[in-house]
């Protein structure tokens, strides 16, 4: 952390000017000390105010900067920001230049409060913030220069564009820009953009778990946009209006890329490798594309349509695809190294963790791991046809996936164990909710105990009621079992689905690879190269069971870095990659922050079908939204779209 | 309903409204500069600002939607300021040449300058020079540094029009808006009606007049069946300078198509007729209107004597009360014949609708309430441009889906969810089959009853069709889930009698006609009004037939017909008087000829397509010189002297099939009784060459007359939507080894013909098309009659 002489971030006023460094007082906004190695934070302007670490950073000139850096960003649609920007961006220009007069400074004041009070969106709402705190609480420069005829110190900035959901966003998808593009009706051109940060949007569009609505701005005025189901929408678009994409592919490259699985994080890696220009094959041992999307999200809430069209997109831009290829099986790792330059294993985690009660690794008739469950219903199989009864064990979003398809398999009677409460339950609140009308028995604060079986079939599971104590490493309090409140429930099906892991069996030599504590592979965080030079990892296999969203911009990230590898430079961090860690730090949604805007205006909802028809079919089971309904959820966004400024030098 | 208030003053407005509508129903002005209501909210000018009480910052109350309670200040000493400043930001690069701006006078931006007291601007905002672009076509003027940037076009282009011509290009200051894909441009100026500044303005018509030097007169458009309002801008009472609308005019609310917005030029043009012309031996000889009402009517009174058949054609385009007076003319005479071109479409639509007892008049609003729109066989381009910008509005505002049923690729197919491409001629059996799949389901309306020789489901559909199961799987996904069905069709449908029934037998099994409304199209501004006039109207090429005297009035049959037969037909008959404006090929047969003037000079009605009465107003000079023929002729036969065209009308509104609703609208009497269905025609037809040419018989109005065009539409040359052109598929042009633009030898049972093919991207295989504008003949005459499709082969040329 630097040492900050003056603060004004978030309203509060640090003001350490004049002070020793010893009687600094600390203001609460926590900004990093370095941009990345060896480049110091000096200040930072931005949409709340102005940080100042370094005395010798001139205000004017940074305020300058930042004035260019608005009306380069205004988007030239409202009236205010787009010419009033440049208005004080030419008054200031000749103030920094030595040349200006006494008048200038009010002329700003005016015009900036009236583009902070009237523009459209946050570029105009929040650029000029930064710039009347500046004349408020460095007034006296400003007064200086105009009275002497000063010309300001030119330094050295680094300028980047985020908004609260963006920030969050592990595929850093331009949500302000698609979401904009809806509004007005641009529904190709709002694909388009999400696909530049992404090659799943239909998927994502369905199951992200979506960081982005939980730091939404608009959430501070009513409830957050829909931004999910808005990519969804635009996916559907594609697909509805059988609209033609102008997709040429674009081989230039000779060296070439195997990808191992066609996953969230092998589909991405390989899109953005081809549109590079490289020639990549990905590998894929299922018939399909999607990896644990395809195999672990059941079709009610991902059809297999949806990810089929997605593959296929991938593959419009030169991608090879080899499905029903196994790695271990069919093909080795070594023979794959010979004939390719460079090699990226996205294979996910695909089998089960143990649960640690006797009698799981019997073979017992009725007894099946939760993703082996969830496999076979998406092959159309049921594995035991003849059980009526289910017990699931786990909170997360497969142990919701496994209740909720036992239903549409035909198996009326459903139990869920979880051994903490709901609140803790790391499952998305929705899915939770939707199982809970579909009629799903849940059985909070208890644990398997012991599994009950006749003649090697599973006919109930003893289970020992549970206790929240102390916080454990996640932060989460620790279950800790009941003496003597052992009780049983009777099932036919018993499915553990307490967390997932890698199943390493399509590698000959495991132990040529660095492999973390976790059983994940160790790669570089900023590179995500393993240690065997050309083989990068992303996805379930290096984060460990993750969320999609993480899997598809780590996939994006590693095809960077493979590119630079090909390209025999070093592979290291985009400046993207720093801001996004750099915004990540500092904030950038306050959820305390009065937006001041009239609101009151609920989010749009899919359309459900009723629990009780939904919860027998693999029927999708919401509805996309209709055109208007689209429309109108768009606009409610408030384009949040923020620029941070951080002097170096 | 939700009540709150704007400035001190109680509201009650319904939920969902802004506060910008909420103040315009109550007629609270807040100024505005980008909003238009027929678009959505832009929020560029920022000049709606309003505070609210409680909350700090303004906001855009065109973006702001009304919320119960709040209490709304519209004008103030802060907002007056911030709006004044805006403007001000504005006026930095706007050039101030309103004296010599096409809109000066009609500018918002000089409205709004004026009101917040500008009279300098010491601001400044350096911005690049731009260099002078052209506009998408050269029917607009685009002068750039007159732009606002409010974006009103770029939104009407998107959202009204459907098309993706204009884009904001550029950021901060140097931001312009850019023609990105000019080639999408159909001209049909929604960008220039939208402009509230001088920066889109007509190329045909700038300074021929100022504002307040002309007459402004409110009338309907001559060119399709659609029945827009716009308003005529006369100069000294006989010159029409421009066409300009006014989007509280119902129904197309300030949206015109290219021929509405810029075909009006004709009713300028100086090689329009001057006087009449009576033949005398084989010379046609000037005469006064007198001695051509006394040779007209001594002639055909001689042949009436002789008991011959007089046979009357009257053009689809004149109005109700000429229709009329030609009624009124024909009782002189005991044998007689009525015929009009709308016969051939919306006669036989009119006739099996009112057989099968489906309602009709219909109301274009109805889209609206819909969630399903079929459009069948109508291409809603060249014709009813404006129904599909109505669709599109039910679209953005409603969410309604769209299925569309057509070979070829047509104006809504963009935003279709479901395109069907029927083979054509095979319509009646996709729709027999999709019917069929209805009932088996059980997804029909209970009430629809049995169809006689109804069988098979939708894969027989797919099968007989032709057309790709996938996207007749989609259509029937569509039409099973839908709960309120509109079904928009056109000639594609009335080709065939086969296709027509199976079409409203579908409507009726949907119960389309009780939930939605059948809505078919016509291409003629009043092809409705005289079919109901004349009684018993038939086709003109019978008429022609058996007449062996002609009237035939503002009607030209070459444009229709095959010329070989309608030559032969106007050779040998013992007289023919033809009124029209311009001379056409024929009225080169004709023993008496008599002007006609434009339908900026005739005052009356006409009857829309959807059966609604639309109110025609003289713009310029006093009565057409048609009117008056009919006038003198009919008193010369003994039918009495009306004094003008509203002593006419007086009769027309009193004829028992025109009613008029709650609301004063005056329609056609509506069709009452019970739907039902008509049994399957055995055996319907495909082609039986392997082509099928589809003929689109689009733009002409009196501004064609044989192979002159008497329009200086710039739209003619404009590539997207040309006349004159035969399309093939891909995949034909490909097998048959024609390249892009090659020469095809089209043959027919009736002529052959050979001209150059051009590759339509999506129109399906074994499909060829036509857009008739001034080469009418040469494919008309592959034809023994009146067709939409002709089977053909095709050689590569």
């Amino acid at each position: 952390m630097a040492d900050v002489i003056f603060s004004s971030w978030q309203g509060e006023i640090t003001d350490n000017r004049g002070k020793a460094r010893e009687s600094f007082e600390a203001p609460k906004v926590k900004l990093p000390g370095e941009f990345e190695n060896g480049l110091p934070v000096k200040a930072f302007m931005g949409w709340d105010g102005i940080i100042l670490c370094d005395e010798n950073v001139d205000i004017i000139d940074m305020s300058v900067k930042y004035a260019e850096a608005v009306q380069k960003e205004s988007c030239g649609r409202c009236i205010p920001c787009r010419i009033g920007s440049k208005v004080i961006l030419g008054t200031l220009q000749g103030i920094a230049d030595g040349k200006g007069k006494k008048e200038d400074l009010d002329k700003i004041r005016t015009i900036a409060a009236q583009i902070k009070d009237g523009s459209k969106c946050q570029i105009g709402q929040t650029g000029f913030v930064p710039l009347l705190q500046a004349m408020e609480f460095f007034g006296t420069e400003f007064d200086r220069s105009v009275a002497e005829g000063r010309k300001a110190k030119p330094g050295d900035y680094r300028i980047s564009v985020t908004a609260p959901c963006m920030s969050v966003c592990p595929s850093q998808l331009d949500i302000p820009a698609y979401v904009e593009a809806i509004s007005e009706g641009r529904m190709t051109e709002s694909l388009k953009k999400v696909r530049e940060a992404a090659c799943m949007a239909g998927t994502l569009g369905r199951v992200c778990v979506r960081p982005c609505e939980s730091n939404c701005r608009r959430a501070n005025i009513d409830e957050a946009i829909s931004i999910k189901s808005l990519k969804r929408f635009v996916a559907d678009w594609e697909i509805d209006k059988d609209v033609k994409r102008d997709i040429v592919p674009k081989i230039d490259k000779s060296k070439k890329v195997a990808v191992i699985g066609a996953g969230p994080a092998g589909l991405s890696c390989a899109y953005y490798l081809a549109r590079m220009g490289y020639p990549v094959t990905v590998f894929e041992k299922l018939g399909e594309p999607g990896g644990m999307a395809a195999v672990g999200i059941p079709d009610y809430r991902l059809p297999r349509t949806v990810l089929d069209v997605e593959g296929k997109f991938v593959e419009s831009f030169g991608v090879t695809m080899k499905y029903g290829v196994e790695l271990g099986r069919d093909i080795t790792l070594d023979q794959i190294r010979k004939d390719f330059d460079a090699v990226f294993i996205g294979v996910g985690a695909h089998t089960s963790q143990p649960m640690g009660v006797n009698g799981e690794d019997a073979g017992y008739r009725g007894f099946i791991a939760g993703v082996k469950y969830l496999l076979d219903i998406n092959n159309g199989k049921d594995p035991y046809p003849e059980g009526k009864r289910v017990v699931v064990v786990g909170g997360g979003n497969v142990a919701m996936d496994c209740v909720r398809s036992s239903f549409r398999i035909g198996k009326p009677d459903v139990h869920l164990v979880y051994r903490r409460t709901k609140k803790e339950m790391p499952a998305d609140p929705v899915e939770i909710r939707e199982a809970e009308e579909e009629g799903v028995e849940f059985h909070y604060l208890c644990n398997p105990s012991r599994i009950l079986e006749k003649d090697g079939k599973v006919v109930g599971v003893e289970c020992i009621r549970m206790e929240l104590g102390e916080p454990d490493a996640s932060g989460r309090r620790r279950p800790v079992p009941v003496p003597n409140s052992e009780f049983v429930i009777e099932t036919d099906i018993l499915i553990p689905a307490i967390g997932q892991a890698i199943d390493w069996s399509f590698l000959e030599k495991k132990e040529d690879f660095a492999i973390t504590k976790w059983n994940t592979f160790l790669v570089d965080q900023e590179t995500f190269a393993t240690n065997i030079p050309g083989i990068f990892s992303a996805g379930d296999c290096e984060t460990g069971p993750d969320v999609l969203v993480r899997a598809c911009g780590n996939g994006k990230r590693a095809a960077w870095k493979i590119d630079e590898y090909l390209r025999g430079e070093k592979p290291k961090a985009r400046e993207s990659e720093k801001y996004v860690k750099f915004f990540g730090e500092l904030k950038v949604y306050d959820k305390n922050e009065n937006v001041g805007f009239l609101g009151d205006h609920p989010r749009m909802k899919l359309r459900h079908m009723a629990p009780e028809v939904r919860k027998w079919t693999f029927e999708e089971f919401e509805e996309g939204f209709r055109t208007d309904e689209a429309i109108t959820e768009a606009s409610r966004c408030l384009r949040c779209y923020r620029i941070g400024m951080i002097a170096v030098g | 309903m939700i009540t709150f208030k704007i400035d001190g003053k109680e509201i009650k407005t319904e939920e969902g409204k802004t506060i910008l509508e909420a103040a315009r129903e109550n007629d609270i002005y807040i100024p505005t500069l980008c909003y238009h209501e027929n678009l959505l909210p832009i929020g560029s000018c920022r000049l709606c600002i309003v505070e609210i009480e409680g909350y700090d910052k303004p906001m855009a109350s065109c973006t702001t939607t009304a919320v119960e309670g709040i209490s709304v200040t519209t004008q103030s000493d802060k907002l007056f300021a911030m709006r004044q400043q805006y403007l001000k930001l504005l006026l930095i690069n706007h050039p101030l040449e309103c004296p010599h701006c096409d809109s000066g006078g009609e500018c918002r931006l000089q409205d709004l300058a004026f009101e917040h007291r500008i009279e300098r601007v010491d601001l400044e905002a350096e911005r690049e020079p731009k260099t002078v672009k052209p506009y998408a076509t050269a029917m607009i003027r685009y002068a750039e540094d007159r732009c606002v940037l409010c974006l009103r076009c770029v939104h009407a282009c998107r959202e009204v029009s459907g098309r993706k011509v204009l884009e904001l290009a550029g950021t901060g200051i140097e931001a312009a808006m850019k023609p990105t894909s000019p080639e999408d441009c159909i001209s049909c100026g929604e960008c220039l009606f939208m402009c509230p500044v001088g920066a889109l303005t007509e190329q045909e018509s700038p300074q021929k007049s100022r504002k307040w030097q002309t007459k402004r007169q409110t009338t309907t458009c001559p060119h399709c069946g659609f029945g827009c309002s716009l308003n005529l801008d006369v100069y000294q009472d006989r010159f029409i300078t421009k066409v300009v609308t006014n989007p509280s005019l119902a129904p197309n609310k300030g949206s015109l198509c290219v021929m509405g917005r810029f075909g009006y030029d004709f009713a300028n043009n100086e090689a329009q007729l001057a006087a009449p012309t009576v033949k005398q031996g084989t010379e046609a000889a000037g005469a006064t209107l007198a001695e051509a009402v006394e040779a007209t009517a001594s002639a055909l009174a001689k042949l009436d004597k002789e008991g011959k058949t007089i046979g009357f054609i009257v053009s689809p385009r004149a109005t109700n009360e000429e229709a009329y007076m030609v009624t009124q003319i024909a009782r002189a005479f005991s044998k007689t014949a009525f015929g009009t071109a709308g016969y051939y479409h919306t006669g036989i639509v009119l006739d099996t609708m009112r057989r099968m007892g489906i309602p009709y008049p219909y109301e274009y609003e109805a889209l609206k309430k819909c969630d399903l729109i079929v459009v069948a066989g109508a291409d809603l381009l060249g014709n009813n441009h404006l129904l599909a910008n109505k669709v599109r509005e039910a679209v953005k505002t409603a969410g309604a889906k769209v299925a569309v049923v057509d070979p070829s690729p047509v104006n809504l197919t963009r935003i279709s969810d479901a395109w069907v491409k029927v083979a054509p001629g095979s319509d009646a059996a996709f729709f027999n089959g999709i019917a069929a799949q209805l009932i088996a389901d059980k997804k029909n309306d209970p009430d629809a009853g049995s169809i006689e020789g109804l069988a098979g489901g939708k894969a027989d559909a797919a099968a007989a069709s032709g057309a790709d199961e996938k996207s007749v799987d989609k259509f029937y996904k569509l039409l099973s889930g839908a709960s309120s069905v509109a079904v928009i069709f056109g000639t594609g449908i009335s080709e065939s009698a086969g296709s027509l029934e199976a079409l409203l037998n579908l409507c009726i099994v949907k119960g389309v006609h009780k939930t939605g409304a059948v809505m078919p199209t016509a291409l003629q501004s009043n092809a409705v009004g005289t079919l109901a006039f004349l009684p018993d109207a038939v086709s003109p090429s019978d008429v022609l037939s058996k007449a062996d005297g002609l009237f035939i009035y503002e009607d030209d049959p070459f444009h229709y017909l095959a010329g070989r037969d309608v030559g032969e037909a106007l050779k040998n008959k013992a007289f023919l008087a033809v009124c029209d404006m311009f001379a056409t090929d024929t009225s080169a047969y004709a023993h008496v000829v008599v002007p006609t003037g434009s339908f900026a000079r005739k005052e009356g009605s006409c009857i829309a397509e959807d059966g609604y009465v639309r109110r025609v107003g003289r713009g310029e000079g006093k009565a057409s010189p048609g009117f008056e023929f009919l006038r003198m002729l009919l008193d010369r036969l003994g039918g009495g002297l009306y004094k003008d065209e509203a002593e006419a009308s007086t009769v027309v509104f009193e004829k028992d099939f025109i009613v008029t609703d709650e609301l004063g609208r005056a329609s056609l009497k509506p069709v009452s009784g019970t739907a039902k269905a008509a049994p399957v025609r055995a055996g319907a037809g495909t082609s039986r060459k392997p082509f099928t040419l589809v003929l689109k018989n689009v733009f002409f109005h009196h501004h064609l007359a044989g192979k002159a065009v008497y329009t200086k539409m710039a739209y003619l040359q404009n590539p997207a939507i040309a006349g004159d052109k035969l399309f093939i598929s891909r995949e034909d042009a490909e097998a048959l080894g024609v390249a892009d633009g090659g020469q095809v030898v089209l043959e027919s049972d009736h002529g052959k013909v050979q001209c150059p093919a051009t590759i339509k991207e999506d129109l399906k295989k074994g499909v060829l098309e036509y857009r008739m504008l001034k080469n009418r003949q040469d494919i008309l005459n592959l034809t023994d009659g009146y067709a939409k499709h002709i089977s053909v082969t095709v050689k590569k040329g």
